[in-house]
């Protein structure tokens, strides 16, 4: 199977999901507590969701096992990217963001971190499971 | 608010650090598996993608922690 056959995984949908369940959650924080708590988690969430979606842009860019040594490539750079994205977003987050709340930051990112993990399992491996179904189906 | 500075080096380096080793490890079993059943390889590549959302998550939290202690527990400092 040519590397370009190989149908990219929906990961940007993962990436929709997670904006999905930050925007209503925030709206829903605003009106039970605070605007600075929603505001705060929703910028945390945001720290998680942009480089995520950035290492996912990057990782999947090859694929097939002729571009391995190219994944692992994309996935270094991918991997840096991310991280210095997300020090940059917590550096500006709590340099630009007052009145803050510390903890609604850090609930948003890992309410988005936990939010990536099962969407992630959810959507790829749902997938994974239709692709192997297919051509069961065929014979 | 010295030491406040210094724990907040410590937290990005140890993190860097760690995530570093975990995607590294992942990276090579990739490119393993890869050569080993090139069948596999987007399945090994989607379970990468899984794995190293998961290893990196503590160490990002580690420097998002020593943002938190630069920029407003010691923000004279920085």
């Amino acid at each position: 199977m040519s590397a370009n056959s190989i149908p990219s995984p929906p990961v940007h949908r993962v990436a929709l999901l997670q904006l999905a369940t930050l925007v209503p959650s925030c709206l829903l924080v605003w009106l039970a507590l605070d605007e600075t708590t929603a505001l705060s988690a929703l910028c945390g969430g945001a720290v998680a969701v942009v480089p995520q979606a950035w290492f996912a842009a990057k990782l999947f860019r090859a694929r097939g096992a002729r571009s391995a040594s190219e994944i692992a490539r994309s996935a270094l750079s991918g991997e840096i990217g991310k991280f210095l994205l997300s020090a940059v977003g917590f550096a500006a987050v709590f340099v630009v963001l007052r009145p803050l709340e510390a903890a609604a930051v850090f609930a948003g990112y890992v309410a988005m971190l936990i939010v990536q993990t099962i969407g992630s399992w959810w959507f790829l491996m749902r997938r994974q499971q239709k692709q192997t179904e297919t051509p069961k189906q065929e014979l | 608010m010295e030491l406040v500075l210094i724990a907040a080096a410590i937290m990005i380096s140890l993190g860097g650090l760690g995530a570093a080793i975990g995607i590294g490890m992942l990276g090579g079993k990739l490119i393993e598996g890869s050569a080993r059943q090139p069948e596999l390889a987007p399945k090994l590549q989607v379970t990468f993608f899984l794995g190293a959302g998961l290893v990196d998550a503590i160490p990002i939290i580690g420097v998002g922690l020593a943002m938190y202690l630069i920029f407003v527990v010691a923000p004279g400092m920085a």
